[in-house]
C-alpha cells in the first residue's frame, strides 16, 4: 500500500539515518502513520523534566 | 549539533525540492548564519516539526516551517530568560508541546506569576554572577549551551529536550535560593551538553521501551533519562563544591551546600548502580559516565 494524503499526492521519503535526532530513534519510518513526539520509539527527542518536588519527586 | 541540523535540512531539502515551496537563496544565508553563531531553540524544534509534517504528508505545514527556518537569525549569548507567552504563538506552543512528549506523566505548562518571574529572574542573575566569581568555566558554559530560558508555572522543576536545544524550561517557584539557582543551571545545561555530545549518536543501546529505577524520580524511566540523571547528578555536585570551596558562602549556605551535596552523592550512587546493571552504553556512554565516576568517586 501507498499512503498518501487527503490531497492524494504521494508521501516524500525520508531516511531517518540521515536526519539529526531521527537517527536514534528506535523505529525508523515506514510512511504509514504519522509519529508524535509522544511515541516511546522517539524516546531520545523526548522531554527530561523534573517533577516538582511537592508533586512527585520525593527522592532523596 | 548545529552541523548536523545544517546536514540533515541539506538533505530535506533535496528530497523536497519541487514539492515543498522553499528558498533556497534562503536557506544558503540562513547555512552561513548557522556557521557563524548560535541559533534560537525554536529552530530545532521547527526542523523537528517539518520533519514530522513531510512524514504526515502535510506539505504545506513543511512548506511554512521551512520558511520559519530560513528567516531565524542568530541568537544573542545565552541566556534570554523569557515568559512562557500566555496565547498560542509559535514558540509558546512548541515549547507546550516539545515538553509534554511522557504519556506516563503529563502535564501542562501555564505563563509564570509576574511576581515569581520577577524573583526568579533576578536569583538567574545572582547565580550567573556567583559562578562568574566561583567557577566562571561553568558559567560561561551554560552561557554558551543555554541561548533561552523559559519561565513557566506547573508540576515541574525544569524541562530540556533534545530537539529544543539550548531551550531550558524553569518553573518560576521551585528554586528559592542561590544554591538552588544553581544547582538547576548546572542539571539543565547538563542535559543540553549532554544532547550535543549525542549528536553523532546514543549513549547507550538499551530498548527504548524498557524502563528503570531513576535516581531522580520515584517512576521508573527509560536507560537514557537514567544515564542522564545519573551525569546530572555528578554536575551539580561539581557545581555546588566549586562554590563552596570559593568562599562565596556564608555558614547557612555551606549548611545548605553540604545536605545538597549528600543528596547528590546519594542520586549518583543510585544511577550508576542501575547503569552498571542494566545499561549497554556506547563508547561515548562509557566515556562519558567515566569521567562523572572518576569526579564522583572521591565523594562517595
Amino acid at each position: 500500500m501507498n499512503p498518501t494524503n487527503e490531497t492524494g499526492k504521494t508521501p516524500i521519503p525520508l531516511d531517518w539515518k540521515r536526519l539529526l535526532g531521527f537517527d536514534q530513534a528506535a523505529a525508523t519510518s515506514d510512511g504509514a502513520a504519522a509519529f508524535k513526539l509522544s511515541d516511546p520509539r522517539l524516546a531520545k527527542l523526548g522531554a527530561k523534566s523534573g517533577v516538582k518536588l511537592s508533586g512527585r519527586r520525593p527522592k532523596f | 549539533m548545529q552541523s548536523r541540523l545544517k546536514e540533515s535540512l541539506v538533505y530535506v531539502a533535496e528530497q523536497c525540492d519541487g514539492r515543498v515551496r522553499f528558498s533556497h537563496a534562503g536557506l544558503t544565508e540562513f547555512f552561513d548564519r548557522l556557521a557563524a553563531g548560535a541559533v534560537s531553540p525554536l529552530v530545532f524544534g521547527a526542523y523537528c516539526d517539518l520533519v514530522l509534517a513531510i512524514e504526515a504528508n502535510a506539505l504545506d505545514e513543511a512548506e511554512t516551517l521551512f520558511a520559519e527556518i530560513v528567516a531565524a537569525p542568530n541568537a544573542p549569548l545565552g541566556p534570554v530568560i523569557i515568559d512562557l507567552a500566555a496565547d498560542d504563538i509559535v514558540g509558546a506552543d512548541r515549547y507546550r508541546r516539545f515538553s509534554d512528549t511522557d504519556v506516563e506523566m503529563p502535564f501542562t505548562l501555564f505563563p509564570p506569576r509576574p511576581q515569581d518571574a520577577a524573583r526568579t529572574r533576578a536569583l538567574i542573575g545572582d547565580a550567573f554572577a556567583a559562578l562568574d566569581a566561583s567557577n566562571c568555566a561553568l558559567a560561561d558554559e551554560i552561557r554558551i549551551l543555554l541561548p533561552e530560558i523559559v519561565l513557566a508555572s506547573g508540576e515541574f522543576e525544569g524541562i530540556s529536550a533534545f530537539m529544543m536545544w539550548g531551550g531550558v524550561i524553569l518553573n518560576d517557584n521551585a528554586h528559592n535560593t542561590l544554591l538552588d539557582m544553581v544547582q538547576v543551571l548546572a542539571h539543565e545545561s547538563g542535559h543540553h551538553l549532554l544532547f550535543g555530545l549525542c549528536a553523532d549518536g546514543p549513549m547507550h543501546e538499551n530498548d527504548d521501551e524498557a524502563r528503570f529505577s531513576s535516581p531522580l524520580r520515584m517512576d521508573p524511566r527509560p536507560m537514557d533519562g537514567i544515564v542522564h540523571a545519573t551525569y546530572v547528578s555528578a554536575r551539580m555536585h561539581q557545581a555546588v563544591n566549586r562554590m563552596m570551596d570559593s568562599g562565596l558562602l556564608d555558614e547557612a549556605q555551606m549548611e545548605k551546600g553540604r545536605a545538597a551535596n549528600q543528596a547528590n552523592v546519594k542520586r549518583f550512587a543510585h544511577g550508576m548502580e542501575a547503569i552498571e546493571g542494566h545499561a549497554r552504553l556506547t563508547s561515548l556512554g562509557a566515556e562519558i559516565m567515566g569521567g562523572a565516576q572518576r569526579y564522583m568517586r572521591p565523594h562517595l
